[in-house]
């Protein structure tokens, strides 16, 4: 679609303060780009048949729906946010995908990083995966580019069937490239053990997000949303720009809103995070998507062992590392499970820190320092 | 000195009194042939979290938190094959160990409880069950387990 002119900030200034200034705005990290600039992160294209007037109906809608999908009525929390779980932050930082059409690869990839994270209890395990795989790699095969962006299903079909390894075996730079990953991803890797559609469906929305911690979501972003800087954004002013693609990290009933975390930078927004009202701008009806759990197959960072467990069933040792939580030993033999148990309980009489290598919820291999 | 022909322990360590009972009194009262491979096997795995290891992980404590406490859906291990109805004794100490020649017959001394067979229904189990206890005695670290009606320690957790 053809780039608009530059939004006046002037008239969004006014427009504001006409509908009682719902939200801030501010110099971001957008607002400096030329309109191309800013275009061109909107990663999801836009269906050729929309209509805008459709639209603007079903937000309408889809708010209604959204607020009738209360968490008290399905059986989810009223708020949640997965920056501050009972005082854990299980979110990861920020990015910012630069001037590339790749927020597709940065809202799925976040999302998988949220849920191994929220869905293993563990808010400080390290979780930096490859956007660049995702784009560049499996986006790029199926035909995905800065330019013309992607779409999540396709890239969770990959995140299932592929996985994605870590920032360190690919490390992310804005523009299309070739695939030049690691040789080794296939041993540091993460994977979707599936995924949902959630689209048009609030109250599952709600449910994914508490149960699992995040749920990828697309919308259609109109220009005063580059220059949102905090409070419950609403579109007041501005053309359509495009499809945009981020990760929701949790739900407000009594503001009415969404949370979620962009990938332009923590200059923007709310140190990089927003609300969002429901039912605007089709966040909960255009490519939402659940993950409801992930498998990693990675050494772990060195840990201390805290716990070792057992019980009457042969080959069922599990360990308890200080950054992982509990881990499954071996189970392949009965002696290989036996050594390690010595080895790690050796490790834990000595307050020693150990290398573990997971495979799929199971230590396959492991060091003690 | 000959063991008892109960094959159970009837030697207190050196220095002790009574603890709960004389040595050897908490010994099975059915013979090992009915209790070997008398409970089927149960492989799931550990729902505890270890006293201070939830602040590690999450900064906070973990049933506070409201975080998951279980695997994520793909590490989930299979749910119990049989009903747990045993009774679990938390947070105590193994003083002693005891075994004998032969087959899968060692025991736990539990501070405040006295002996406790360790269960001997696979190799594979009573070698892993055998080992946390030896740990627990060696490192004074302490253990919750689950006794089962055969009176043996069919689960421990080694903190």
């Amino acid at each position: 679609m053809p780039v608009l002119p530059a939004l006046d900030l002037a008239e969004l200034r006014s427009a504001l303060a006409e509908k009682g200034a719902p939200w801030r705005f501010a110099y971001t990290s957008m607002t400096g780009l030329t309109e191309e600039q800013r275009v061109i992160r909107l990663g999801v294209p836009l269906p050729d048949d929309l209509d805008e007037e459709q639209l603007r109906l079903q937000s309408e809608a889809a708010a209604a729906a959204a607020i009738a999908a209360s968490g008290e009525a399905i059986g989810a929390p009223v708020s949640f946010d997965l920056r501050n779980v009972s005082g854990a932050n299980y979110t990861t930082p920020v990015k910012d995908q630069g001037g590339c059409g790749s927020c597709v690869a940065f809202g799925t990839v976040a999302t998988l990083e949220h849920v191994t994270r929220f869905t293993r209890g563990t808010p400080s395990l390290p979780m930096d995966l490859s956007e660049a795989q995702m784009f560049y790699c499996w986006g790029a095969a199926a035909g995905a580019t800065c330019g013309g962006g992607w779409l999540p299903e396709p890239a969770l079909d990959a995140a299932r069937d592929k996985g994605i390894t870590f920032e360190d075996y690919f490390p992310y730079t804005a523009g299309d490239q070739a695939c030049s990953v690691n040789a080794d991803w296939p041993n540091h890797l993460c994977k979707a053990a599936s995924w949902q559609s959630l689209t048009n469906n609030a109250a599952a929305m709600k449910q994914y997000i508490a149960q699992y911690g995040s749920v990828t979501a697309c919308f259609y972003v109109y220009q005063d949303f580059f220059s949102y800087s905090g409070g419950v954004y609403r579109h007041v002013s501005g053309g359509l720009a495009g499809g945009h693609c981020v990760v929701l990290v949790g739900f407000d009933d009594n503001q009415g809103c969404w949370i979620a975390k962009n990938s332009w930078g923590t200059g923007w927004g709310e140190s990089g995070f927003f609300r969002i009202a429901y039912g605007e701008c089709g966040i909960e009806s255009w490519h939402n998507c659940g993950v409801p759990g992930t498998t990693l197959r990675t050494w772990l960072p060195n840990q201390l062992i805290l716990g070792l467990w057992s019980n009457e069933a042969d080959n069922n040792v599990w360990a308890y590392g200080s950054i992982r939580g509990w881990l499954k030993l071996d189970g392949i033999a009965t002696p290989t499970g036996e050594a390690m148990l010595l080895e790690l309980a050796a490790a834990k009489s000595r307050g020693s820190q150990v290398g573990l290598f997971e495979n799929v919820g199971t230590v396959d291999q492991l060091y003690a320092w | 000195m000959m063991a008892p022909k109960s094959g159970t322990p009837t030697m207190k360590p050196p220095g002790t009194r009574g603890n709960g009972g004389t040595a050897g009194t908490s010994a099975p009262t059915i013979p090992d042939a009915a209790t070997a491979g008398a409970t089927e096997a149960a492989p799931y795995g550990p729902t505890m979290q270890p006293p201070g290891g939830a602040v590690a992980l999450a900064g906070g404590d973990m049933a506070a938190v409201g975080a998951p406490t279980t695997p994520s859906t793909a590490e989930v291990a299979p749910a119990p094959t049989v009903s747990v109805t045993g009774t679990w004794q938390t947070g105590v100490t193994v003083d002693a160990l005891w075994s004998i020649n032969q087959v899968r017959n060692a025991f736990m001394r539990v501070v405040g409880v006295g002996w406790v067979k360790l269960y001997n229904g696979s190799d594979g189990a009573f070698t892993a069950l055998t080992t946390l206890a030896s740990q627990a005695r060696q490192t004074g670290r302490p253990v919750n387990y689950r006794q089962e009606a055969d009176g043996m320690a069919h689960e421990i957790y080694l903190w």
